[in-house]
C-alpha cells in the first residue's frame, strides 16, 4: 500500500498530540491557567442560559394539561435530576483515569466533584419531593427510583467522607477512586428503576434518542436548564478544582509567585 | 407569557407554595456552589499571605542577627 507510510506516520502525530494534550492538562499549573481563561465564559453562559430557562419555565412555559401548573417543577428536578447521575459519572471516570494513569489532576476533579454532586442530588430529592406531595399526596415513598436515588447521594457523601477519614493522600485518592468507580453501578439501577419495578415515579420524559412526548414548548426550555445546570456544574468544578490545585502545590514557586503578586495588589 | 396577573402567577392555581419553594431551593442550592469556592480561594490567598509575610519577618531578622 503506497499510502501506508504517511498514514502510519499521521496515526502516530495524532497519538502524540493528543498524549500532548492530556499530559499538558494533567499538569496541575497548566490546569490553572488554561481554566483562568474560560471560566469567565463558562461562569456567564451558565448564569445566562439558567436565567432564561427559570423565565421561561416559570411563565412562558405551558401548562400540563393533568398536572397543571406543578409541572413547572420539572424545570428545576428534570435538570437536577440529569445532573446529579452525570456529575456521578464524571466522578467515576475522574476516579478510573486516576486509577489507571496515576494523573493527580484526576484525583484533584474527583475531590471536587463530590460536594457539588451531593448538593445537586439533595436538589433532585427535594424537588422531587415537593413534586410528590401535591401529585401523589405524600412527600415521600420508598419507590426504587427514590431510593435509588438516595443510594447515589450516599455515594457521594461516602466519598466525601472517606476522603477527610483518611491522612494519606495517596491511599485515599486510591480508596475513593476504588468507591466511585464501584458505585457507578447505581447508575442504571436509577434509570431502569421506572422499567423494571413497579414505581410511583412516572418514566423519563427526556431521553437522548428518543423524540420526547410533549410539545416543543415543553421541551425546548427544559433543555435549556438541562444545558444551563451542565454550563453551571463545569463552572462550580473548575472553581474548586483551581482552589485544590492552590492548595496542593502551596509550597511551589509559581503558587508563592501568585499569592505575592495578589498581596501587592491588596497594598 | 401564561399569566393574565401577578396573583395569578403567585397563586399558580393554587400550587405556588410548591413552585416556588422548588425555585427558591433550586436558587439556594446553585448560589451555595458558588459562594462556596469564593470563600474556600478567599480563605487561601489569607493563609498563604499571612504565612510569606511571617517568612519574610522571620528572614529580615535574620539578617539583622
Amino acid at each position: 500500500m503506497p499510502y501506508s507510510g504517511k498514514l502510519r506516520a499521521l496515526y502516530y502525530l495524532g497519538i502524540h498530540t493528543v498524549w500532548k494534550w492530556f499530559h499538558l492538562l494533567g499538569a496541575p499549573k497548566s490546569f490553572f491557567e488554561i481554566s483562568g481563561k474560560l471560566l469567565p465564559w463558562f461562569g456567564v453562559a451558565a448564569g445566562l442560559t439558567i436565567t432564561v430557562g427559570i423565565v421561561w419555565g416559570l411563565a412562558f412555559a405551558p401548562q400540563d394539561y393533568q398536572q397543571g401548573n406543578a409541572m413547572r417543577i420539572m424545570y428545576m428536578h428534570v435538570p437536577s435530576s440529569i445532573l446529579a447521575q452525570s456529575s456521578y459519572m464524571l466522578m467515576a471516570t475522574a476516579g478510573a483515569v486516576f486509577l489507571i494513569w496515576r494523573i493527580k489532576l484526576a484525583d484533584i476533579a474527583l475531590q471536587c466533584a463530590a460536594p457539588i454532586g451531593a448538593s445537586i442530588t439533595v436538589l433532585a430529592l427535594a424537588t422531587g419531593s415537593v413534586w410528590g406531595k401535591p401529585m401523589w399526596g405524600t412527600w415521600w415513598v420508598w419507590d426504587a427510583r427514590l431510593t435509588s436515588t438516595l443510594v447515589l447521594l450516599f455515594l457521594f457523601i461516602g466519598v466525601m467522607a472517606l476522603r477527610s477519614a483518611m491522612e494519606n493522600r495517596e491511599a485515599s485518592g486510591r480508596a475513593t477512586a476504588v468507591l466511585a468507580v464501584v458505585g457507578v453501578i447505581n447508575l442504571p439501577i436509577i434509570k431502569f428503576s421506572v422499567e423494571w419495578w413497579n414505581t410511583l415515579h412516572q418514566s423519563s420524559s427526556f431521553s437522548l434518542t428518543e423524540k420526547p412526548a410533549m410539545p416543543a414548548e415543553m421541551w425546548v426550555p427544559l433543555l435549556v436548564m438541562v444545558i444551563g445546570f451542565y454550563l453551571f456544574f463545569f463552572t462550580v468544578w473548575m472553581m474548586r478544582i483551581r482552589i485544590e490545585i492552590l492548595q496542593r502545590e502551596n509550597r511551589t514557586e509559581w503558587v508563592r509567585q501568585l499569592v505575592s503578586e495578589k498581596v501587592s495588589d491588596a497594598v | 407569557m401564561q399569566f393574565e396577573t401577578v396573583a395569578e402567577f403567585l397563586d399558580m392555581d393554587g400550587y405556588g407554595i410548591y413552585v416556588w419553594s422548588v425555585y427558591l431551593i433550586g436558587i439556594g442550592v446553585l448560589l451555595f456552589n458558588v459562594i462556596r469556592p469564593r470563600l474556600l480561594q478567599k480563605r487561601f490567598f489569607e493563609q498563604q499571605s499571612r504565612a510569606l509575610r511571617l517568612e519574610k519577618q522571620s528572614a529580615d531578622s535574620g539578617d539583622a542577627s
